[in-house]
C-alpha cells in the first residue's frame, strides 16, 4: 500500500486537527482560493467553511455514518454546490467534500424506488432470476451500459455469471478471471463499505498533502473517493470504461462476489445514491443467503435417508472402516459427483472407485496432516496449485475434499473429483504469455486443465455430518475398548492369583495321596503281593502326574507374575545354554544349526530362555526317531528397518494347519501321551511369554514336513504387570 | 538346655500326620507338640514357665486360620522369653517373595513342603541333626 495516502480526484478530502486547523488536504483544493494545497496546512478551518457549517461539522458524533452538509453560497470559498461528509474519530475530523449527483427527483424517489427493488427481488424464485433482476435495474436506473455479477470462488478465481448489457459493450457473460486479475488484497476495500464508485480522471489520483495523522485506514477503506486496486485502472483503460460501480455481495456474512456496473461516460454517484445502492446490495445479499440456505436445506432433507443408512451401516459393522466400505450407500453416494474415495482409519487403508495410487494418496494425506486444521474440512478444486505432485494424478484427483477424523490428523476420509476439462474464456491473457503494455485484459480462450467441478456447501455439509458421526462412534468404541481392556486386565490378574492359590491348595491333598501311598509301601509293602503293590504304584503314578500338571500351571501363572528385566539378549547364548541342559538327557548330543548375523532379541533373559527351552525341546521330541534331529534357529527379515521374526524350525512330524491354533492352548496335544512324553503346556507358556513381551508367535507347518515357529518381541509394547 | 520337643503349628491334619510319621522314623526322635493353629501355638508356648524349658524348635505353616504363621513368628520374636527360640517356616509356596518375607519377619529357616515321603524324611532328618547339634552349645549369655 502506498505510504502517502491518495484519493480519487473527483472529491476533496480534508483532515482537521482537534483544534480545528487544517492538518492535511488533498492536492485539489477548490479553485478561487488563491492558494495551493500546501499553503493551507495549519490554517484554521474557517478559511474554508462558514461559522454555521463549522458548527454542524463539529456536532458530528464519533464513528457514526456521516450526515451530509450542503455547502451553499454563504461559504468563504466557492464549493460549487458540493456537500461535506464529516467523519469524527478520536484523532480529529476527516471531511470528504464531493459533488452532488444530477437532480433526478422527478424520476427517482429513493423510498419508492427501493420498494420497487424489494418487490422485484421478492418476486424472483431462483438465484439466477434474483441476480438478473438486480443487474437489469441497476444498469437502467443509473445509466450503466453493462452490469455483471462477478462470482468469486475459494481460490479467488472469478466468473461472470450474470449480465445486463444494452449493446454498447462487448458481452462478458461466462468469462473467467484468474486470481491475479482481481487480487483479493482488493477485497478489503469493501470491508467497511460495500459500494465503490471509480471514475477515471485525467491526471489520475491526487495525493494527500500534510499529515493525515491516523486516518490512513479511513482514507483507504471508508470514504467514497477511496482508491480501487491499481489493476482496476488498467482494466478500465484497456476496455475503455470511464466509470465503474462496484457493489460487494455477501452470503452468510462471507464475501460472495460483486456486481460491477460499467459505463463509457462519467457517472458520479453521490453519497445519497451510494447509500441507496448499499441498501440494494444488502437486500440482494440477504435474498442470496436465504435462497442458498433454502436450497441447501431442501437438498439436505432429500439426502437425509442416505446419511441415515450410512450411519446404520457403520453402527452395525464390526469396524468403522467396514461400515464405510459398504456399497449401499457408498461414500460416493453420500457426496455425489465424486469419482473415488479413500479411508485411513484404525490402521486400515481402503480406497473406493477411481483414486490415485495408494502411495500417492498416503503421501497426500501425510502432507495434509501438516496443513489442515483438525476441526476443518479441506477442499480444493485445482490441487496442483497447492500440492505440485497432484499434477501426476489430475485424471483421478484434480479436486479433493479431505476430512480429518482425529485431532492428530492421522485418520482421514478423502473424496476425489476427476479432472473436468473444459474450454474456458478468460478475460485476461495467460500470465505466462508476457503481455505488452496495455494488453492484459484480452479475451483468451484456453482449455482449462487440472480443475475439477467445484465443491459446494452441500458437499461440505454432508462430509461434516459424517465426520462428526464417525468421531462419536470412534470415541465410543475407544472408551468401550478401554473398559474392555481394563476388564481384561483385571480378569487376567484374578486368574493369575487364582492359579497361584489353587495350585498351592491342590498340593496339600496330593501330598496326602502320594506321600501316604509311599508310607503304605514302606510299612506294608512286604505284606502284600505284587498285584497289590502294582495297584499302589498306579496311585502314586497318577499323583505324580497330577503334581506335574500343577507344576506346569504354576509355571504358566508365574510368567505373568514375575517382574521383567529387559535387556538385549544374544540368541546364540540363549540357544547354547538351553542345548547344554537338554543334551544332558539325550543319548547323543543334538546339534542345532544357528544362522549367521542374527540380531539381538530384546526381553527378559530368563523367560526368553524358557521360550527356547520349550521350542527346542519340542523340536527334538517331535523329530523322526530314524535320524538325528535337524533343527535351525535364525531370523527372517521383513523390511529394511530391522523388523522381522526369529524362528525355530525342525524337520519333524509337523502340525496340520487346522490344528495350528490349538497347539498353543493348555494341555492340548495332538498326539497320544504314550508316543511322546510331556504334558503339552510348554507352548502355552511360550505364547504367554511372547505376548508378555508385546510380540506374537505363529506357526508355518505341514504334516510330515516339519514345523517352523516364528516369533518376535516388541520392546515398545512390553507390558509390566504389577506383582503382588 | 531346651527340652527335646519340637512344636509344629499346622492346620492341615494330613500334613501334620505326614510330618509326624517322618519324624517318628528318626533314631530317638524328639517329642512332637502339635498345635492346630497360631493362637493355640502361642497359648501353648505361654504355658512354659521358663525359657530353658521351651521346645528347641518351632515349625510353623504360613497359611492357618485366624493368625498366620508369620504373625505368630512376629509375636515370638518380639517377646523376650521366646525370641531366641529357633523358628522354621514350612510352606507349600516356593515363591521368592514369600521366602523373602518370612526372613524379614525373622525366620531362622524356610523350607518347602516336599510331596514325597522320602524327601520329607531326609528333610526332617537334617533339621533334627542341625538343631540338636547346635543346641548343645549354650548361648554365651543366658
Amino acid at each position: 500500500m502506498p505510504h502517502d495516502s491518495s484519493v480519487q480526484s473527483y472529491a476533496c478530502v480534508i483532515v482537521l486537527s482537534p483544534e480545528g486547523r487544517i492538518q492535511a488536504i488533498s492536492d485539489n483544493p477548490p479553485t478561487g482560493l488563491g492558494a495551493d494545497a500546501g499553503a493551507l496546512i495549519g490554517e484554521p478551518a474557517s478559511r474554508l467553511f462558514s461559522e454555521a457549517t463549522l458548527q454542524r461539522i463539529n456536532a458530528t458524533k464519533t464513528n457514526g455514518a456521516p450526515h451530509p452538509i450542503p455547502l451553499t453560497a454563504g461559504e468563504p470559498v466557492d464549493w460549487n454546490g458540493w456537500q461535506c461528509l464529516p467523519r469524527r474519530r478520536p484523532q480529529g475530523l476527516l471531511l470528504e467534500i464531493e459533488p452532488r449527483s444530477a437532480d433526478r427527483s422527478q424520476v427517482f424517489v429513493p423510498e419508492l424506488t427501493l420498494r420497487d427493488f424489494n418487490d422485484a427481488i421478492e418476486a424472483t424464485t431462483t438465484t439466477q432470476q434474483l441476480l438478473q433482476t438486480v443487474c437489469n435495474r441497476l444498469g437502467t436506473l443509473f445509466g450503466f451500459g453493462r452490469a455483471v455479477v462477478f462470482e468469486v470462488d475459494q481460490e479467488a478465481n472469478g466468473f461472470v455469471s450474470t449480465e445486463y448489457n444494452d449493446g454498447s459493450f462487448p458481452l462478458l457473460h461466462g468469462v473467467h478471471y484468474r486470481p491475479e486479475d482481481f487480487a483479493d488484497t482488493g477485497h478489503d476495500l469493501y470491508a467497511t463499505e460495500s459500494v465503490l464508485n471509480v471514475i477515471t480522471q485525467p491526471g489520475g489520483p491526487v495525493r494527500m498533502i500534510g499529515d493525515v495523522g491516523g486516518f490512513e485506514d479511513v482514507i483507504r477503506q471508508c470514504i467514497g473517493c477511496r482508491l480501487p486496486h491499481p489493476l482496476i485502472y488498467a482494466f478500465m483503460e484497456e476496455l475503455e470504461i470511464k466509470t465503474i460501480l462496484s457493489l460487494a455481495l455477501y452470503n452468510h456474512g462471507e464475501l460472495w462476489g460483486f456486481i460491477f456496473g460499467h459505463a463509457h461516460d462519467t457517472i458520479h454517484l453521490d453519497y445519497q445514491l451510494r447509500t441507496f445502492i448499499h441498501l440494494v446490495g444488502s437486500l440482494t445479499s440477504q435474498a442470496l443467503t436465504y435462497r442458498e440456505s433454502d436450497q441447501a436445506h431442501r437438498h439436505w432433507l432429500a439426502s437425509d435417508h442416505l446419511r441415515a443408512r450410512m450411519r446404520e451401516n457403520i453402527a452395525r459393522a464390526t469396524t468403522v472402516v467396514e461400515g464405510l466400505q459398504q456399497a449401499d450407500p457408498s461414500l460416493l453416494d453420500v457426496v455425489p459427483n465424486t469419482g473415488g474415495a479413500a479411508i485411513l482409519l484404525e490402521n486400515q487403508f481402503v480406497t473406493l472407485g477411481a483414486t490415485p495410487t495408494a502411495e500417492q494418496v498416503l503421501d497426500l494425506l501425510a502432507w495434509a496432516g501438516k496443513v489442515v486444521d483438525s476441526q476443518a474440512i479441506y477442499t480444493h478444486a485445482h490441487l496442483e496449485a497447492v500440492y505440485p505432485p497432484a499434477a501426476n494424478f489430475t485424471d483421478t484427483a484434480s479436486g479433493i475434499m479431505l476430512v480429518p477424523l482425529n485431532t492428530r490428523c492421522t485418520d482421514w476420509i478423502a473424496w476425489f473429483r476427476p479432472e473436468f476439462v473444459e474450454e474456458v474464456t478468460y478475460g485476461s491473457l495467460n500470465p505466462e504469455a508476457q503481455p505488452d503494455e496495455g494488453s492484459r485484459f484480452q479475451l483468451t480462450a484456453e482449455v482449462r486443465r487440472g480443475y475439477s467441478l467445484p465443491w459446494t456447501a452441500v458437499d461440505l455439509d454432508a462430509a461434516r455430518n459424517l465426520q462428526s458421526y464417525i468421531r462419536d462412534v470412534v470415541m465410543e468404541k475407544y472408551s468401550q475398548l478401554s473398559r474392555v481392556n481394563h476388564q481384561l486386565q483385571m480378569a487376567y490378574e484374578e486368574m493369575q492369583s487364582f492359579s497361584y492359590t489353587v495350585s498351592h491348595d491342590l498340593r496339600a491333598p496330593l501330598r496326602g495321596i502320594d506321600g501316604f501311598a509311599e508310607i503304605f509301601i514302606e510299612d506294608y509293602g512286604a505284606k502284600i503281593d505284587a498285584q497289590g503293590q502294582a495297584l499302589i504304584h498306579t496311585i502314586q503314578q497318577n499323583a505324580a502326574r497330577m503334581n506335574q500338571y500343577i507344576a506346569d500351571i504354576l509355571e504358566l501363572s508365574r510368567v505373568g507374575r514375575t517382574r521383567l528385566t529387559v535387556e538385549n539378549c544374544s540368541v546364540y547364548d540363549l540357544v547354547r545354554t538351553t542345548m547344554e541342559a537338554l543334551n544332558a538327557d539325550q543319548p547323543a548330543p543334538v546339534e542345532v544349526n544357528l544362522e549367521e548375523n542374527m540380531p539381538l532379541i530384546r526381553g527378559d533373559a530368563q523367560l526368553l530362555g524358557v521360550v527356547f527351552h520349550h521350542l527346542l525341546s519340542n523340536a527334538i521330541k517331535y523329530s523322526p526317531s530314524t535320524r538325528p534331529p535337524e533343527i535351525t534357529v535364525g531370523f527372517r527379515r521383513s523390511n529394511e528397518f530391522g523388523d522381522g521374526e526369529f524362528f525355530v524350525a525342525d524337520k519333524g512330524i509337523g502340525i496340520p494347519p487346522l490344528h495350528q491354533d490349538r497347539v498353543f492352548g493348555m494341555f492340548n496335544r495332538l498326539v497320544t501321551q504314550h508316543d511322546y512324553a510331556g504334558h503339552g503346556v510348554g507352548l502355552a507358556i511360550v505364547r504367554s511369554i511372547i505376548i508378555r513381551h508385546g510380540g506374537q508367535i505363529r506357526i508355518e507347518s505341514q504334516v510330515g514336513r516339519g514345523a517352523t515357529f516364528l516369533f518376535y518381541t516388541d520392546p515398545h509394547e512390553l507390558r509390566e504387570i504389577k506383582t503382588n | 538346655m531346651y527340652t527335646n520337643q519340637i512344636l509344629l503349628a499346622e492346620d492341615d491334619t494330613t500334613d501334620a500326620e505326614f510330618f509326624r510319621r517322618a519324624l517318628s522314623r528318626l533314631d530317638s526322635p524328639p517329642e512332637l507338640v502339635w498345635c492346630k493353629n497360631g493362637v493355640e501355638a502361642l497359648e501353648g508356648l505361654a504355658t512354659y514357665s521358663e525359657t530353658a524349658s521351651l521346645p528347641r524348635l518351632a515349625i510353623l505353616d504360613i497359611k492357618m486360620p485366624g493368625m498366620s504363621g508369620l504373625e505368630v513368628l512376629e509375636k515370638l520374636k518380639s517377646d523376650a522369653r521366646t525370641k531366641d527360640m529357633p523358628v522354621i517356616i514350612m510352606s507349600s509356596s516356593d515363591e521368592p517373595q514369600d521366602i523373602a518375607r518370612a526372613y524379614d519377619y525373622g525366620a531362622n529357616g524356610y523350607l518347602v513342603k516336599p510331596s514325597r515321603f522320602q524327601d520329607l524324611r531326609e528333610l526332617v532328618g537334617s533339621i533334627n541333626y542341625f538343631w540338636i547339634k547346635t543346641n548343645r552349645l549354650r548361648p554365651a549369655s543366658s
